[in-house]
C-alpha cells in the first residue's frame, strides 16, 4: 500500500506540475524562489528520566528513557504555494513529523506520522489459587504508529471537482497479556505475553463536486487489518468428557479482516429557504478466519427550513442496519428521527426545542425491540458581551433496554441500562473584568431502571478562573469535581447447581465513585528576554465497590483509591532574536493509597536550545 | 442489497431535486440572512493595509490570502471577501458599522458566512452541529487571520475544546485515559465538531470510531457479546474513567449488573477456588469483546 502511496503521490505532483499555472519549471520557478518567504527554527537538548513504580498508570504513553531530543519547524511561502514542516523527535519510540504541502492550491497535501508507547499492565492474578503466569512481573507495552495522508487534487479545466485519496496506516507492535482458563475444572488461569505485531492500512479515494447549490462526495473505504503475529498456544488438558477443548490449542486469536465503505453525501440549498444534506453508507466487514461477513448500510437526511431570524427548524431521519452473516450473529436495525426548533425569542439568546424518537430492532439478541423517546430543551443567551450562559434539559425515556436474558435461569433478565434518564446542565462565562474571566458548569443526570432495580446519579461540577493582575503574570485555576453513585441489582448463582434452586439475588449493590481535580498554572514574564511558567495538578479518585457479597469483602479487591500529583516549571530564556534556551522540570507521582500496586512516580529534566532562521 | 438500492434512489431523488432547484438559485444562496453593507463598493486589499498592515501580515501566511480563482466562485480576492465592500469603511475613516464585523454578528450569521465557502468536507452536515445551536459559531475556536494551529484553531485541538468542555479535562486526567492530555490524541479524533448525524461523531455509528484504532474487536465473531456489536459505550466511558481499561465501573460489578456470577457451592467447599469468583471476570472470560474459538464448558463462553 505504501508502494502504491509513493506511486500515486509522484503522480499527482507531476499532473499538478503540468496544470498549475504558478508551478512551473524554469524561470517562473526562479522567480517564485526568490520571492519566497521562509521561516525556520531548529532546536535540541537533552532529558533526563528517574522513574520507578508501576509505568502503566504514572507514563501510561510516556517513554521513560534519558536522551537526545530535538525538532524543526520550517514554513515557507511563495505566491499560493506553501510549505509547512515541523516534527519533534524525543526518543525513538516517540516521533512525530508534521507536512503541509499546497502547490498553488491545486494540489493540496497534508501528512503526519507519528509514534508512540503505550505501557499495559500486566495482571499479577494475585486473587487466584491456582495459576500461571509464565511472564510474571512483565512489563508489557504497545508501539503504536501512524502514517496518514491527506491529498486533494483540483484541476484548473474542472474547478468543481475536487479528488481526494486519503492513505492511512496504523502499526500495533508489542507484547500484552494474554489469559485464559487451562483447566476449567480447577479454575486453572493460565497467562502468557502475547505477542502483538497488528496493522490496519485504508486506502480512500473520492471525489467532491459542486453544482451550483449542492455538494456532493463520494468516498470509497478500503481497509485490511492485518495480525501478523501467531495466536499464543495453551494445555488445555485431557478434562472432563464433556469439555469442548482438550490438549494443545491455541486462545486470544485475532482474525484478520477487512472492510469497505461507500459513502456519499450531499448537501445542497432548496427553494423557499430550505437546504437538504444526506447521506447514503453501504459497508461491508469479513473475518478472513472464518469467512463470514457483516454488511452495514446507513442512511440519514437532514431539511432545514429558515421561517425568519428568529426561527428555523430542522427535522431528520436516520438509519443503521446491520446484517451479520455469521450463523446466529446479532442483526441490528437502528433508526432515529425528529426535530430541533431555533428560536431567538431576545436578542443575543437561543431557544432550541428538540424531540428524537428512536428504535432498535434486534434478531438474536434481547430485546427484539427497544423504543426511545428524547426530549430537550435548551436555553443561551449572551447579556452584555461579556456574561453568556446556557441552561439544558433533556428527559430521556426507553420502553425495554437492550438487557440479558439468562438461559440456564428461566425469568433472570439483568441490564444495566435505563429506562428513564434526566440531565440538568448549566454553564456561565463571564468576563467579570478586563483581567478575569470565570468560567464554570453544573450537571446532574438521574438515570434509573425501576423494573430491574438500577439507579443512578450523576454529578459533574467544574469552576475554573483565568486572571491576569500584573501585565506580566497570568494565573489560570480550575477545579473540578466528578460523583457517581450507582446502586443495582446482582444476582449469584450457585456453582454446579442448576436452575434456580441456588440463585441468590441482591438489589441495590452499591457502587461509588468520586474524583475531583485541582490544577494551577501561572506565567510571569520576568524580564523581556525571561519567562517563567509553573503549574500543578492534584488529582483525588475513588471508586468503591465494597459490599460484602456473598461474605467475600470484594471490596478489597476492586477498591481503587489512586491520587496523582503533576508539578512542572520552566524557564525560556530568549538570548537573542535567534537563540532561545530552555529548562523544565517536571514531576508526576501516581499513589495507590489501598494496595500500592499502581504506585509510581517519575522525575524529568530537560534543558535545549533552539535557534530560529 | 435491497436496502442499499432504495437508499441510493432516495440519494438520486435529492440529487435530482437539488439539480433542479439550481434554475431557482443563484449558486452559494444561503438561507441565513447575510448583512450588507448599503452603497458600499469594492476598494480592494490594498486599501485595507495602511490601517490594519499588523492584521495583513498575518493574514498574508493564511490559506484564505492563497486562494485560487475557482475557490472564490466570483467573489472579491483579499480581506473584502468576507469583510464585504470597503468603501463606506474607508469614507467613514473606519466606522466598524461601514464594514462586516464578525465580532458583531450572532454566531449563525457569522458562521453562515464562512459556510459560503466552506461547503463541502467536515461542514457538510453543519446543521447538526449542537455548537451552533448554543449560540458558538465558527470565530469561537478558528482565528481566520492568522495561523494559530493546523485549520486555524485557536489554541489547538484539544485545548480549545476545553476552555467550554472542563468536565471532559478533568475526565482526561483520571487514570484511565486516551493520550489527549499526552498530544497522542485529538477530540478531532473521534469527533466531528462541525456536526454530524451521530451527536458530533465521525462515522454513523459509535462503534465505527472505535474501529478505526481497535479493528481486532471489529469482527465479526462467530461468539459475539451483545453490548460490543451494539455501543461500545455501554461498559466504555472513552473519556477517562477511574476503574482500569476505561471501563465504566470496576470489575467485577459492570459484569455482574448484566450477568449473574459464580457462587460457591457449599457442598463442595473451596471447589472451585473462591478467589476466581467476584473478582476479576475477564481473568477467564478474556475474550470478552467476541471470538471465533469456542469455550470449554458453553461454546460461547468467551474465556478463548
Amino acid at each position: 500500500m505504501k508502494r502504491l502511496f509513493a506511486i500515486f503521490s509522484r503522480g499527482m505532483i507531476a499532473s499538478a506540475l503540468m496544470c498549475c499555472p504558478g508551478v512551473s519549471f524554469g524561470q517562473e520557478t526562479t522567480s517564485l524562489l526568490q520571492n519566497a518567504d521562509v521561516s525556520a527554527a531548529v532546536s535540541g537538548g537533552f532529558h533526563f528520566y528517574n522513574t520507578d513504580g508501576n509505568r502503566s498508570k504514572v507514563g501510561e504513553y510516556d517513554v521513560l528513557h534519558s536522551g537526545a531530543e530535538s525538532s524543526f519547524d520550517l514554513q515557507g511561502s511563495s505566491g499560493r504555494n506553501y510549505i509547512d514542516m515541523s516534527g519533534r523527535m524525543l526518543d525513538e519510540n516517540d516521533q512525530s513529523y508534521n507536512l503541509n504541502l499546497d502547490l498553488n492550491r491545486y494540489l493540496r497535501s497534508d501528512f503526519s506520522y507519528m509514534r508512540f508507547q503505550h505501557y499495559l499492565d500486566h495482571d499479577p492474578l494475585k486473587n487466584q489459587d491456582f495459576t500461571t503466569d509464565y511472564n510474571n512481573g512483565a512489563c508489557n507495552k504497545l508501539i503504536i504508529s501512524e502514517l496518514k495522508a491527506n491529498n486533494t487534487l483540483l484541476l484548473p479545466s474542472m474547478p468543481f471537482v475536487k479528488f481526494n485519496f486519503d492513505v492511512r496506516s496504523y502499526d500495533k507492535e508489542g507484547n500484552r497479556q494474554a489469559m485464559t482458563v487451562s483447566k476449567c475444572s480447577q479454575c486453572h488461569v493460565t497467562s502468557r505475553n502475547k505477542r502483538v505485531n497488528s496493522s490496519i492500512n485504508d486506502v480512500t479515494p473520492g471525489m467532491e463536486i459542486a453544482l451550483g447549490p449542492a455538494t456532493i462526495t463520494y468516498n470509497h473505504l478500503i481497509r485490511s487489518f492485518t495480525e501478523h503475529a501467531d495466536a499464543p498456544m495453551t494445555n488445555y488438558g485431557d478434562g472432563a468428557s464433556f469439555f469442548l477443548v482438550k490438549g494443545l490449542a491455541p486462545y486470544s486469536l485475532v482474525p484478520d479482516s477487512k472492510l469497505n465503505v461507500d459513502t456519499v453525501n450531499l448537501r445542497s440549498a432548496l427553494p423557499w429557504d430550505s437546504t437538504v444534506y444526506a447521506t447514503v453508507q453501504h459497508g461491508k466487514r469479513e473475518n478472513l478466519e472464518t469467512h463470514t461477513n457483516a454488511t452495514f448500510n446507513s442512511m440519514a437526511t437532514r431539511l432545514s427550513k429558515y421561517f425568519s431570524k428568529y426561527l428555523t427548524c430542522d427535522v431528520y431521519y436516520n438509519k443503521y442496519s446491520l446484517e451479520n452473516k455469521t450463523s446466529g450473529g446479532i442483526d441490528l436495525d437502528n433508526a432515529r428521527g425528529g426535530f430541533d426548533f431555533n428560536m431567538h425569542p431576545v436578542k443575543n439568546s437561543g431557544l432550541t426545542c428538540s424531540y428524537q424518537w428512536q428504535e432498535i430492532n434486534r434478531d438474536n439478541s434481547e430485546p427484539n425491540s427497544t423504543h426511545k423517546n428524547t426530549w430537550r430543551l435548551t436555553w443561551n443567551q449572551r447579556i452584555l458581551k461579556k456574561l453568556r450562559y446556557n441552561l439544558k434539559y433533556e428527559k430521556i425515556r426507553v420502553n425495554e433496554p437492550l438487557v440479558r436474558k439468562d438461559d440456564t435461569i428461566p425469568g433472570l433478565v439483568q441490564t444495566a441500562l435505563p429506562k428513564k434518564e434526566d440531565t440538568y446542565y448549566a454553564n456561565l462565562s463571564w468576563s467579570i473584568l478586563y483581567n478575569v474571566t470565570l468560567n464554570t458548569n453544573l450537571r446532574y443526570a438521574n438515570l434509573r431502571n425501576s423494573r430491574y432495580n438500577s439507579d443512578e446519579d450523576q454529578w459533574e461540577y467544574a469552576i475554573s478562573l483565568w486572571y491576569v493582575p500584573l501585565e506580566r503574570l497570568t494565573l489560570t485555576g480550575a477545579y473540578t469535581l466528578a460523583k457517581n453513585k450507582v446502586n443495582s441489582f446482582g444476582a449469584l448463582k450457585t456453582y454446579h447447581l442448576n436452575g434456580a434452586d441456588g440463585l441468590f439475588e441482591y438489589n441495590d449493590l452499591p457502587y461509588d465513585s468520586r474524583s475531583q481535580t485541582w490544577s494551577l498554572s501561572a506565567a510571569f514574564k520576568l524580564t523581556t528576554q525571561t519567562t517563567l511558567t509553573g503549574d500543578i495538578i492534584c488529582i483525588d479518585s475513588i471508586a468503591d465497590f465494597d459490599k460484602h457479597v456473598d461474605g467475600q469483602n470484594i471490596g478489597d479487591f476492586s477498591k481503587l483509591s489512586i491520587g496523582q500529583v503533576q508539578t512542572s516549571v520552566g524557564v525560556v530564556y530568549a538570548y537573542n532574536k535567534h537563540l532561545t534556551l530552555n529548562s523544565r522540570f517536571m514531576y508526576r507521582e501516581y499513589n495507590d493509597h489501598d494496595q500500592n500496586y499502581f504506585d509510581g512516580h517519575f522525575s524529568m529534566i530537560s534543558v535545549g536550545a533552539s535557534w530560529s532562521f | 442489497m435491497n436496502r442499499s438500492t432504495a437508499a441510493l434512489s432516495i440519494l438520486l431523488l435529492c440529487v435530482l431535486t437539488a439539480w433542479g432547484c439550481q434554475r431557482f438559485l443563484k449558486a452559494g444562496e444561503n438561507r441565513v440572512e447575510l448583512p450588507m453593507i448599503e452603497g458600499a463598493f469594492y476598494v480592494g486589499t490594498d486599501s485595507c493595509v495602511p490601517c490594519h498592515d499588523d492584521v495583513y501580515q498575518q493574514f498574508k501566511k493564511t490559506v484564505h490570502y492563497r486562494l485560487n480563482a475557482a475557490e472564490l466562485k466570483g467573489m472579491q480576492r483579499g480581506c473584502e471577501t468576507c469583510h464585504g465592500p470597503g468603501s463606506k469603511h474607508m469614507q467613514t475613516k473606519g466606522k466598524a458599522q461601514d464594514i462586516i464585523s464578525f465580532a458583531k454578528l450572532p454566531p449563525e450569521q457569522s458562521s453562515q458566512m464562512c459556510l459560503a465557502c466552506h461547503q463541502g468536507g467536515p461542514t457538510m452536515d453543519w446543521r447538526a452541529n449542537v455548537h451552533v445551536l448554543n449560540g458558538v459559531g465558527c470565530n469561537e475556536c478558528h482565528k481566520s487571520h492568522k495561523i494559530t494551529g493546523p485549520k486555524m484553531v485557536y489554541l489547538g485541538d484539544p485545548d480549545i475544546c476545553f476552555t467550554c468542555h472542563q468536565e471532559k479535562k478533568a475526565q482526561l486526567m483520571l487514570p484511565s485515559h486516551h493520550p489527549l492530555r499526552e498530544k497522542k490524541m485529538k477530540c478531532g479524533s473521534c469527533h466531528n465538531n462541525h456536526g454530524s448525524e451521530n451527536n458530533n461523531l465521525k462515522k454513523q455509528s459509535l462503534n465505527d470510531v472505535c474501529f478505526e484504532c481497535h479493528a481486532e474487536y471489529q469482527g465479526p465473531f462467530v461468539f459475539e457479546h451483545a453490548p460490543v456489536v451494539e455501543d461500545c459505550s455501554i461498559c466504555h466511558e472513552p473519556h477517562g474513567t477511574i476503574a482500569n481499561n476505561l471501563l465504566r465501573q470496576s470489575e467485577p460489578f459492570i459484569c455482574l449488573r448484566c450477568h449473574r456470577g459464580h457462587k460457591i457451592n457449599p457442598k463442595t467447599g473451596d471447589y472451585p477456588t473462591s478467589g476466581a469468583f467476584l473478582t476479576s471476570c475477564v481473568q477467564c472470560h478474556s475474550a470478552v469483546h467476541g471470538s471465533d474459538l469456542h469455550s470449554q464448558v458453553n461454546g460461547g463462553g468467551l474465556t478463548r
